[in-house]
């Protein structure tokens, strides 16, 4: 990495941090350090939002789970519209109107203390796991780049994001984020025109999404019901609504965020546009995944795109099997690229306006991208048997090696520097939202209840570190994931089921009382969990199986409990 | 649902159309328009 792009990433870097310190070092109360005092409009909303969904590893892993399985992850995003929609009506009015400073807050007003808890309780644990994997997917790019420590990385980047949070809370939070986003935007559009530009001369974009495509990775919608299968229309429409209603109506790190705005009408707005902009992003993250893999079919990949597991690889007892492997995996590879060349010349030469590809010609490209896909299955294996610590599956490293390699200098650092903001906006988010429900839900309301706003300001600051150096610990021990953006939504599917039903059912059946709901969610919560250690169901059901059964069981107890004895009348 | 009707108050009138509904509607439209774009591009592609 050249001093130009060393320059680009620590200055935008440095500068968001100093930005976020500079502008909210005043935070004077608690009200304005947990909720920018209430008065964000709807557009920083929306950026809000966004900034903290779309994490580094939306920006990392996205275009690798393209590459490798092609656009159909844009099916998990379809039910967040119409989740949005039902927010906008329920719990946005409800909770501006209640003036609570978490969502947890209502679950008390609605039921009881420990529901109250429980909410706060399954929020705490998977949102703290999930800080961790935050912080740990622009540490595992700058590992790979510069041979630093992983654990020294994960340490800089957390004690960064550490440093504004703590200082400005929601309203550092809510300022980065619009500095985030459009670092973000620059970033990655130009990473998309380079991609472009990158194509052999002769190569159009549209000839390399048709190759793409042919190759499987245009299967942006598929609608082939099947349990097993991970991403297709109707679970990512049913199980992609309970998620997302789960995710923004739950979690208190995007509560908080439409709790800043302004009033419910900003808020309102700053979701909506959400859901407009939401879907059509992450397809173009996904394509230029797509033409990352489209590039590729023109120039010859590593057999894996870490570096690290190559290295491993090639030190271990099978070097010699593994360089074989790349010996036959390059030979392949030559043999498809002017299968390829010699399909696009012919579709050109026909003059035909849809460019179509003769059959011979896509099933040879098919049996020798299956040659490949072989090829490179058995490098995994023989990289997990060299270094079981390295990471074999590659998904993360995918985007990172092509910029490394192929984008020039100043806009690597540039890209990083996306990286590591869309990183920093999500962890500031989540920090926030954590020490919130830690100092509201449970330090406010178990510990002390009597004490002046200066106290809980201090409090919640130190809960911001402490959830800090939580999160950067939990990142020091995940790094043997698969693809780290699959890992944290099922992280966050094994809870949102049951948070979703416990909000349910406090808006909607107000005949179901504290009680019945919180054994409900405990049996629920194990169901899940369950399905999770026993069966192969796809993640994104567990999101409406812990609901249903959470609804159902509470109902079930609810009418099996004796009515309530009202007391005698004086 | 123990919310205020939607479209009460005037500071709350959504922009552009006259009713939240409005709005609603328009969101799922958009995402029906998506998910026929998303069709066709599966469809020429693949």
């Amino acid at each position: 990495m050249s001093w130009i792009d060393w320059l680009v990433m620590v200055g935008f870097s440095a500068f968001v941090v100093l930005y976020g310190v500079w502008k909210t070092r005043h935070a004077g109360s608690t009200e304005r350090y947990l909720l920018a005092g209430r008065s964000t409009p709807w557009f920083a909303v929306m950026l809000s939002v966004m900034a903290t969904q779309a994490s580094a590893i939306t920006f990392l892993s996205t275009p690798g789970q393209a590459y490798v399985d092609g656009m159909r992850f844009v099916q998990f995003y379809l039910g967040l519209p119409v989740a949005m929609i039902i927010l906008c009506q329920t719990a946005v009015p409800l909770f501006h109107r209640l003036k609570v400073f978490t969502a947890y807050e209502f679950l008390e007003q609605r039921f009881d203390l420990k529901n109250r808890l429980l909410g706060a309780f399954l929020f705490l644990v998977q949102r703290g796991l999930a800080a961790g994997f935050t912080i740990l997917a622009p540490a595992l790019i700058l590992t790979v780049l510069l041979g630093w420590e992983l654990r020294l990385t994960v340490a800089v980047i957390g004690a960064l994001v550490v440093l504004y949070t703590a200082v400005g809370g929601s309203e550092a939070v809510g300022k980065t984020h619009l500095l985030q986003m459009a670092i973000v935007a620059l970033g990655m559009g130009l990473a998309f025109v380079l991609v472009l530009c990158a194509l052999p001369e002769g190569v159009s974009g549209l000839d390399a999404v048709r190759v793409a495509g042919k190759l499987g990775k245009m299967n942006v919608l598929t609608f082939d019901f099947d349990w097993r299968d991970r991403y297709n229309f109707w679970s990512g429409l049913v199980g992609g609504t309970f998620l997302a209603l789960s995710y923004f109506g739950t979690d208190q790190s995007q509560v908080s965020r439409y709790l800043a705005g302004r009033s419910v009408r900003e808020s309102r707005i700053g979701l909506l546009a959400n859901g407009i902009v939401k879907i059509p992003m992450q397809f173009a993250i996904l394509l230029l995944g797509v033409l990352v893999f489209a590039y590729y079919q023109f120039a010859l990949p590593p057999l894996n795109f870490n570096p690290g597991a190559e290295a491993a690889a090639h030190a271990g007892e099978d070097a010699g099997a593994y360089r074989r492997l790349e010996g036959d995996f390059a030979r392949v590879h030559a043999e498809k690229q002017s299968v390829i060349r010699a399909a696009l010349a012919a579709a050109g030469a026909s003059g035909s306006v849809g460019r179509g590809f003769d059959d011979d010609a896509v099933a040879s490209m098919r049996r020798l991208h299956r040659e490949e896909l072989r090829l490179r299955s058995e490098a995994k294996g023989l990289v997990r048997a060299a270094a079981p610590d390295a990471a074999a599956d590659d998904t993360n490293y995918i985007f990172l090696n092509f910029a490394i390699h192929v984008l020039p200098t100043g806009l690597v650092g540039l890209v990083l520097a996306a990286i590591l903001a869309a990183s920093m906006s999500s962890t500031a988010a989540e920090l926030n939202a954590l020490a919130s429900t830690t100092v509201i839900d449970i330090y406010k309301r178990l510990v002390r209840a009597d004490r002046d706003d200066r106290h809980y300001l201090r409090v919640s600051r130190l809960a911001t570190v402490f959830w800090g150096l939580f999160a950067i610990g939990f990142a020091l021990f995940a790094n043997r994931q698969g693809s780290l953006i699959e890992a944290v939504n099922i992280l966050g599917s094994l809870f949102y089921g049951t948070i979703l039903g416990l909000f349910l059912i406090a808006f909607f059946l107000k005949g179901v009382s504290g009680t019945p709901v919180f054994v409900a969610a405990l049996a629920a919560e194990a169901l899940v969990l369950g399905c999770f250690v026993f069966t192969e169901i796809p993640y994104l059901w567990y999101n409406v199986i812990g609901c249903a059964a959470m609804v159902l069981l509470a109902c079930l107890l609810q009418k099996a409990l004796p009515p309530r004895r009202r007391p005698p009348a004086a | 649902m123990t919310t205020r009707p939607a479209d009460a108050a005037p500071e709350e009138r959504p922009p552009v159309f006259k009713t939240w509904r409005g709005i609603y509607l328009a969101l799922l439209g958009n995402l029906l328009l998506l998910i026929m774009v998303f069709y066709l591009i599966t469809k020429v592609f693949s």
